[in-house]
């Protein structure tokens, strides 16, 4: 190493010495903006995860929705495969199948006690040729697929639509709650979010203030802006990526501790999932811009 | 070529003040300056001048051969760390000691903790602060605090030392006492400028005098051997 970089390192971990002593300028002041800014990660994350549970259960939802449209007896085959390509041009509509009447007999079959269909001669177990229509999940379309099922109940050919497979309109609605929740945590987050960046601008004002006397006499002495400036930066930094992290290892904690409940209740697996590999870099990375914007904004609206 | 020197240099402060009219003046390296007058007289506009913590309405100066009017911003402080500056408050730092206060201005150089505790110490041994390194300054004289401030400057070795009426707050015994070690300084090679409005020093110690009235010089009044003195350069 050069000397001229050996006396640079030098001067770097002199300030971030400087930096990490700014946080005991205001203590008090410092340790509410670094909790501000951990609720405020933890109701994001909170939310973020909120938001993947709302997709998930509407992906379920649409997934569990499928209808079976049976047929009246008999309809050519012809009109069978019209009505099939109509199906498919519909927005709701995943895919159509065609189901025989063995076959319709074969999943009844499926849903009986197996004692009970042994016992039964198989003609007695009902079974008639209908369409599987496997609905598609549209987001923009939260009503779910009621036009098109009340449009296939309109259908001469059609004997009968059974209706969505139970839990899927559960599931929707679940899906909205969810929704809600998670739009609700993140308006909380965002007035938050403001609060905490004030917080953060005046402990880093105050910390200018009290350093005010040290700053004019270090400008007298040859100190570049840089060098004034970089404790601030590393204090504002620290301040923003401590409390940012220590926000995501709350919320993942509150998520677990959730997710623990709601499957101990409801069966349910995977309730709210939380990448910390991925979120805890994010909010590390969120922190460092956040602190370096609030000593950015401290300095100017000192220099001003 | 003389360290510093100026040229028709005015300062004019916004709302038409002017703190300085047309002062012109050289000062050669190893001299000893007085900068005399009254309180207004301009002498704090001029050595702020000389630190580029103001900027002249009209002039040149040049410090170190360098004009401060066309010196570009990034390059100050690098000026600032060849000039050492004195108030007449002290201006510590009430809550670091007086071995912190002093090593302020060396951090910015990059030096080792070693480096910096040699420099501290042989500035403070210089002053005959040594046993006080550990104190506050609260729990310091004036005197001892205008050593302090003295030594903060002469850590970084300056070759130009400015002293804005560093005797402003002390007695006569202690006011003597710091020209004295200012003197001692310049006869080491340290070209000293002190701002000064007391008549009785400027008696005392008959170095160059440079006397300013409302802006203006209106004397230069050069060295000169005073009755039971020798100190004078």
């Amino acid at each position: 190493m050069t000397v001229p970089l050996r006396s640079l390192v030098r001067q770097g971990l002199y300030l971030v010495g400087q930096g990490l002593q700014g946080l005991r300028v205001a203590p008090g002041q410092t340790l509410w903006s670094v909790l501000l800014l951990a609720v405020t990660a933890s109701l994001v994350s909170l939310a973020i995860a909120f938001g993947g549970l709302a997709a998930r259960l509407s992906e379920q939802a649409a997934r569990g929705s499928r209808v079976l449209v049976y047929l009246k007896d008999p309809v050519p085959t012809a009109e069978v495969q019209r009505l099939m390509s109509r199906l498919q041009g519909q927005a709701d509509v995943e895919s159509v199948t065609y189901l025989t009447r063995e076959q319709d007999r074969a999943e009844n079959a499926r849903l009986l006690p197996p004692d009970l269909v042994a016992s039964l001669p198989p003609e007695a177990i009902p079974g008639q040729h209908a369409l599987e229509v496997s609905l598609r999940f549209r987001p923009e379309a939260p009503e779910g697929p009621d036009a098109l099922l009340a449009s296939l109940r309109a259908l001469e050919e059609v004997d009968l639509v059974a209706e969505p497979v139970v839990g899927g309109q559960r599931l929707r609605a679940m899906a909205a709650a969810v929704d809600l929740g998670r739009t609700i945590l993140l308006a909380m987050a965002v007035l938050l979010l403001v609060g905490s960046l004030s917080f953060v601008v005046a402990t880093l004002t105050r910390t200018l203030d009290r350093r005010r006397d040290e700053v004019t006499l270090l400008r007298l002495l040859g100190a570049t802006e840089g060098f004034l400036r970089t404790p601030l930066m590393v204090q504002g930094a620290l301040q923003g990526m401590v409390g940012l992290g220590l926000g995501v290892l709350g919320g993942a904690l509150v998520a677990d501790g959730l997710s623990a409940w709601l499957e101990g209740r409801h069966d349910l697996h995977r309730v709210l999932v939380m990448r910390l590999d991925l979120a805890l870099p994010l909010a590390l990375a969120a922190g460092l811009v956040l602190g370096l914007a609030g000593a950015l904004v401290a300095s100017r609206r000192k220099e001003a | 070529m003389p360290l510093l020197s100026l040229q028709g240099v005015t300062k004019r402060y916004p709302g038409g003040v002017e703190a300085l009219r047309d002062v012109s003046f050289e000062v050669n390296e190893g001299e000893f300056l007085f900068l005399a007058g009254p309180s207004g007289a301009g002498k704090t506009t001029l050595l702020r001048l000389l630190v580029r913590l103001e900027v002249a309405t009209q002039g040149d100066i040049l410090v170190f051969g360098r004009h401060l009017q066309r010196i570009r911003e990034s390059s100050v402080p690098y000026l600032r760390r060849n000039i050492g500056f004195v108030f007449q408050d002290f201006r510590l730092l009430g809550d670091r000691t007086v071995a912190e206060n002093v090593a302020l201005g060396l951090h910015i150089l990059g030096l080792t903790r070693r480096e910096i505790r040699s420099r501290v110490e042989e500035a403070l041994a210089d002053l005959q602060l040594e046993g006080l390194a550990a104190s506050l300054p609260a729990a310091l004289s004036g005197g001892e605090q205008q050593r302090v401030a003295i030594a903060r400057a002469l850590v970084m070795h300056p070759p130009l030392l400015l002293a804005d009426e560093p005797t402003g707050n002390l007695d006569w015994d202690l006011s003597n006492e710091t020209v004295r070690l200012l003197a001692r300084l310049n006869r080491r090679g340290t070209t000293v400028i002190m701002a000064t409005h007391d008549r009785f020093l400027l008696r005392e110690w008959p170095y160059r005098t440079l006397w300013l009235h409302r802006g203006a010089l209106v004397e230069d009044r050069p060295a000169s051997p005073a009755p039971g003195s020798t100190e004078a350069s």
